[in-house]
This record gives C-alpha cells, structure tokens and sequence, in this order.
C-alpha cells in the first residue's frame, strides 16, 4: 500500500508509549510526526500541518484539553484528532474536545492501526 | 442638690412625645373609671409595677444622675438604690453617650457597667419624660447575656460547619484527582507492555521458536488480565467516592447479551454457551457497565463449573423490566455462605482450585451497577447443583413510571 502523503502527529508524554505508537505506525508505512507534550505539538504542527493527530490527554505543561483550544482557535484545518486515553469512558473524553474518534489504552495495534486508517484523510 | 419634687408618674408612650406629667395618663376608659373611682390606685398600680418589675428601670434626672431606680436595676448592676442616687449614665451606659441615644427604640448593642466593673450586654429603651421642671430620661434595660451566648455558639457552630463542608469538597476534589491519576498511572505501563508485545508478535521476518510464540501469547493475556484487575480496583474506588457514572444508550440487552456470550464462548471448550432471546428487551443502559455485568455473571459460572457442561443464557420482557438469567450446572454455593454473597471482597470459595481468582468484587460491582440503572440482582443456588443469576433493567419508557433511580 503506498504511504499516504499526511503524517500522523503522536502527542504523548510517556516516551516508552511515543515511541511503540511510532514503531507501530512507521512499520505500517505511515509517515510520523511526534511531540512530548500539548506545547511541542504546537511546535509540530507550525512547521507542517499534519493528516491526522493521536492526541494523549493527560501530560504535562500543556494537556490534551489545552493542546485542543489552542489548536483549534488558531488553525482552521479540519484536521481529525484521535483521543487516545487511559480513562474508562474513552467516548465521554473524546466528546469533551469534539474529537473525532477515541483509542482506549491498552489498546491493541490492531485497534490502533484501524482507528488511524479511519480518520486519516486520502491525499487528493 | 436636687429638691425632692413629687413626680407624678406617666403612661410612657413609644416615640420622641413629651409627656405632660402633671396628669395622670390612661390607656382605656376602663382605667380611667377606676382611677376616678379610686384616686391614688393609679400611684399604686404604677408603683408597684415600679418595684416589682423584672425589667430594670433607671431614671436619669437633668443634672446627669440617677432620681429613681427598681430593684431589678439594683439586681442588674449590683448598686444599691442609694448607691445608684450618685451614678448617673455617663457612668453605668458603655457604649455612644446617652444624650444621642434615639429615645423610644429598643436597642440590643448596649452594655452597662456593673459594680464589680464587669459589662453586661442588655437590651434597652429609653423615653423621655417632660416633668415640671426638667425632662428625664427612663431607661427600661433587661440583660441578654444568655441570649448573646447563644449567638456566639450559633456563630461558632456555622464557622466549623463551613470549614467541615470546604474540607469535605476539597477531599472530594482530590478523590476525583486521584482517580483520574491512578487510572493513567496504572495503565499507562500495562499499555506499552502489550503494545511492544502486539508488535513483536506482528512481526514475521523470522522463525520464532515455541518459547517465544508462547511468551508472547501468555504476556498479552496477563496483560489483560491485569488491565481487569486494575479497572475493577479503579471502580471500587470510584463507587466508594461516589463517582460510579452511567452513559445510558438505547440499547437491546437481548443484541449485547449475544455479543457477550459470543465472545465468552471463545474462552473456553469445556463449556457450552446457549442463549435464549425471548424479547428484545429495549433499555436505556450503559452498555459498557451491562457488558461489565454479563462478563461477570459469565465468568463466574464458568469459573464455578469446572467439569464444564452446559451454561445458559436468558433474555426475557416482564412486568416492565428486562430480566437476564445466567444459569450454571456448576458446584453451586454453600447455604452457609450465600447471604454474603454480593458483599465487597467476599468469595464464596475462598481457597478453591479455580483459575484467576480475581479481587472477589465482581459480584459487588455488578449489584452497584445493576442498582445505578434502577434494577435488581438476585440468584438461587443449590450446593453441588449450581446456581442461578438474575438481574433485572427497567425497560425504556418504564423507568420513570416505576420510579426507578437515575
């Protein structure tokens, strides 16, 4: 399958977690961007807009929640977020910053894979 | 020195009014005859109301003393009444000067200087009185020490009733922040575990010898287990800090009951999973928590069927709530031990021979849950026979006729 054009953006704060998210994806022919926290993926999300973001909500200096507004008021980009959540109730935290999907962990890499291959739009 | 004048005492009205003292004032034509009847009772009538009065009464002349005073002002201050003839106001009233005092309102904020030095906080009046060759002024005062006291205390149950109330919601808050952080904490490690596990075991580049198939294949299993355990101890904590909240949906508990029963069929060969839909049984539940229910009913009636056998599943309308029934051929529970059987960390087979014995709070939650949506948890159980689990839901549409919790 041809590597869509898009990257997807991992925000997690965890580096072991980042960095599995990221294997899981790179391996599945995606193009990945990361950021530790709400205030790098901003950072990120300045220097290329990405296809697709998988957004952990709880994380320091800036959260999920934060990174949301901020991301949203400044850019208009319709860019699907995926709230990926240690919380039981994946779908009330999803609904609480209008994302578009939610992962709930653990998840499995099927689930992963899957949630990502949903939301993330075909280049044009 | 003041000359002994006689006063003739007066009908003290309220209000600022001057009173001519040089009649006697009446209330009522009934008084009057009597006064005309009998001339000096009124003298009488007032003097004894003087004297006897528990309200103290203090007359203050134009030359800054006391003319006349009661025993009750001589049992308030503890002056007698010669003793009172030298004082007058400026040296008994604490408190604004008494010449700016409001005449004929009471007032509640004064405080009057006893002998022994110490204030008493009365309420007081005081009126004027036009008499022949000065105004005087009267002051009626009786002491509300008591009901100061009691104001205190109230005042001072109210501050340790509010700082009791900011305690308990400040521990509220940080309960739910502990949730919310044990929650992350806990999973967070399990979730990069089984996630590395998911990718080697995705990985297909090499043979991979049996102990590693198995490893990997026992490490995402424990990872799961662990995941259960680890939100079951998250749910009572959260019951227990009251935080246990439902997402209803409109749901057919008959369609989550196959879902459930398909999926627990593949945990296990020995057993076989029938189910029976006799209705739909429309709800509005929380699907996740239903699900939880069922996984729990599910499980245990495997877990307790160790020859296996047959386990079967019910799903039925009746008198406006949908019924579910788990019904197992299994080792039942003792007489002895069933009257405890939904309490918190109780096993009915403590001990046992049974694969993952779990935290012993799935019965417990499940009786939370089933309650939270308004139903009911019941089972019967013969020893060496099995049991049966039921639980009932509230239809759509039933609950609020029957009144059933939110």
């Amino acid at each position: 399958m041809a590597a869509p054009d898009r990257a997807v953006l991992v925000v997690e704060d965890d580096p072991d977690m980042r960095e599995v998210e990221v294997l899981m994806l790179t391996g599945a022919g995606y193009r990945v961007m990361q950021a530790a926290d709400g205030v790098e993926a901003l950072e990120q999300v300045a220097a290329e807009m990405p296809g697709l973001i998988l957004l952990d909500m709880r994380m320091p200096r800036m959260n999920g929640w934060e990174f949301a507004r901020e991301f949203r008021s400044r850019y208009n980009s319709g860019t699907p977020i995926v709230v990926v959540t240690a919380a039981p109730d994946a779908d009330a935290r999803a609904d609480e910053i209008a994302a578009d999907g939610c992962l709930s962990k653990p998840f499995r890499m099927a689930a992963l894979l899957e949630a990502v291959r949903r939301h993330l739009p075909r280049s044009v | 020195m003041i000359a002994p004048v006689a006063y003739h005492w007066a009908h003290c009205a309220p209000g600022p009014a001057k009173i001519d003292v040089r009649g006697v004032g009446t209330a009522s034509d009934e008084q009057d005859n009597l006064l005309q009847r009998f001339p000096g009772i009124g003298d009488t009538v007032l003097r004894t109301f003087f004297t006897g009065s528990r309200e103290a009464i203090l007359v203050a002349g134009p030359f800054g003393r006391y003319v006349a005073s009661n025993p009750a002002a001589s049992e308030l201050l503890g002056y007698t009444a010669e003793e009172l003839r030298l004082l007058g106001p400026a040296d008994v009233v604490l408190g604004e000067p008494a010449a700016t005092d409001p005449i004929g309102i009471w007032r509640n904020d004064l405080e009057l200087r006893r002998k022994d030095g110490v204030p008493v906080p009365v309420e007081a009046r005081v009126t004027a009185l036009q008499g022949p060759l000065a105004v005087l002024s009267v002051m009626t005062a009786h002491d509300i020490s008591d009901r100061r006291n009691v104001e205190r205390e109230n005042a001072a149950l109210l501050e340790r009733e509010r700082a009791a109330l900011a305690a308990a919601e400040a521990a509220s808050r940080a309960g739910a922040e502990f949730l919310a952080a044990a929650a992350h904490e806990l999973k967070t490690p399990v979730a990069v575990i089984k996630a590395y596990v998911e990718l080697l075991a995705s990985q297909e580049t090499r043979e991979r010898s049996t102990v590693e198939a198995r490893a990997l294949t026992a490490l995402n299993s424990q990872c799961d287990r662990l995941t259960d355990l680890v939100e079951n101890l998250l749910d009572v904590l959260r019951l227990s800090l009251g935080r246990l909240y439902l997402e209803r949906h409109h749901i057919s508990l008959g369609a989550l009951a196959a879902e459930v029963v398909a999926r627990m069929q593949g945990l296990t060969t020995k057993h076989r999973l029938l189910l029976d839909v006799a209705d739909p049984a429309e709800v509005d539940a929380d699907p996740r928590r239903l699900d939880q229910v069922l996984v729990n009913l599910l499980g245990n009636a495997i877990k307790f069927s160790p020859q296996g056998g047959e386990i079967r599943v019910t799903v039925a309308a009746w008198d406006g709530a949908a019924v579910v029934s788990v019904e197992d051929a299994g080792v039942g529970i003792p007489a002895t031990r069933q009257a405890q059987i939904f309490d918190q960390f109780y096993k009915a087979h403590p001990g046992a021979a049974v694969v993952y014995e779990g935290l012993g709070v799935g019965l417990f939650l499940s009786r939370a849950l089933v309650q939270e949506h308004g139903g009911t948890i019941w089972f019967t159980s013969v020893e060496g026979e099995g049991s049966t689990f039921s639980f009932s839901v509230p239809l759509a549409g039933a609950e609020a006729a029957n009144g059933g919790a939110g």
